[in-house]
């Protein structure tokens, strides 16, 4: 490679830094709402593809931690809070929500209840 | 110890209250918005699991919402909404910069956003009332729960749509007459955005699961 190409490569050719553009807060919060809309389409296309019940329940759950996850990280700046906010609020809903699915089976016996 | 301290003290010094920093490292209204937000994300979690067994559990549940125009309806009202929670961003970074008035205009565009999506929402509810759907009653035979379940959730939903709208309404007005700070924006976008995130929930679980 001749020094001219060299150089001419060296103009040219975009660097790593340049590659990686920092994105203003407003232009990561239009990429983030553009995110959330697309999993709303990505939600109604899983529906019209008709999977099984349990299925498409699994699907549409996950697709909505997505955008619950977006919305806390991004919207709500969970990001910018101590680790410490975001672990006792998150963390107990959580666990509120897990305890929450194993109890709420003991409902279904509801409908083979029979007074005697 | 204490008395040595105070003894070495000069006089007419200001006695600072020897307050312990907050470990969450937030003011006290944003931490008790955010334990709010936790307390109501668990009554929605419960009475979106309640949903879901009964969904499951009845066998003759019907699917009353046609793709046109209910889920288009409920698509709009989906990206309404969303759109409503970058505008109520815009605000909160206004606010931070100390630009009132611009923070004060998007919190108007916010409100006025989520009014849309309150009367496209009671649009909808009315649309059902005149097939014959109210909460105890499911005009195409099946289990009365969809009705009940669906006004049930959407409303309490609605509900905290139009809290929201209030308390934008009040912020606007006390912010853009300087009598709050920027952190009373930014406490109530937080709210907004819950309501938008349970919306996340309700749209695919209330309305695509129960699509014909």
């Amino acid at each position: 490679m001749t020094d001219h190409a060299a150089t001419a490569s060296d103009v040219s050719a975009p660097t790593r830094s340049d590659v990686h553009v920092r994105l203003s807060p407003r232009g990561r919060h239009l990429l983030v709402w553009m995110a959330m809309l697309g999993v709303t389409a990505l939600e109604v296309t899983a529906t019209y593809l008709r999977p099984a019940m349990p299925t498409l329940l699994a699907a549409l759950l996950a697709l909505a931690a997505v955008q619950a996850g977006l919305g806390l990280v991004y919207f709500m700046h969970l990001r910018h809070e101590r680790k410490i906010l975001g672990w006792s609020m998150v963390g107990g809903l959580i666990f509120v929500l897990s305890i929450m699915n194993q109890i709420w089976p003991d409902a279904l016996r509801v409908f083979r209840l029979r007074l005697h | 110890m204490a008395m040595e301290m105070e003894m070495e003290m000069p006089h007419g010094a200001a006695h600072v209250p020897d307050l312990e920093a907050s470990p969450f490292g937030v003011e006290s209204k944003k931490l008790v918005m955010w334990l709010f937000i936790v307390a109501d994300a668990v009554t929605f979690g419960a009475i979106l699991f309640g949903y879901g067994f009964l969904r499951l559990g009845s066998p003759d549940w019907t699917k009353p919402f046609a793709f046109a125009p209910t889920i288009i309806n409920a698509m709009v009202m989906t990206a309404v909404l969303l759109t409503s929670s970058l505008t109520m961003l815009f605000a909160v970074e206004a606010a931070r910069e100390e630009r009132r008035s611009a923070s004060v205009r998007w919190i108007w565009v916010t409100i006025a956003l989520g009014i849309i999506f309150a009367t496209l929402h009671l649009r909808e509810w009315f649309g059902m009332f005149h097939e014959g759907w109210s909460p105890s009653r499911n005009p195409l035979g099946g289990s009365v729960l969809v009705g009940g379940s669906f006004f049930g959730l959407t409303g309490l939903h609605l509900l905290h749509v139009f809290g929201g709208i209030v308390a934008m309404i009040v912020v606007a007005t006390k912010f853009g007459r300087g009598r709050l700070q920027p952190g009373h924006v930014e406490t109530t976008g937080l709210y907004w955005h819950f309501v938008d995130l349970v919306w996340m929930f309700v749209f695919p679980l209330v309305y695509l699961l129960n699509a014909r």
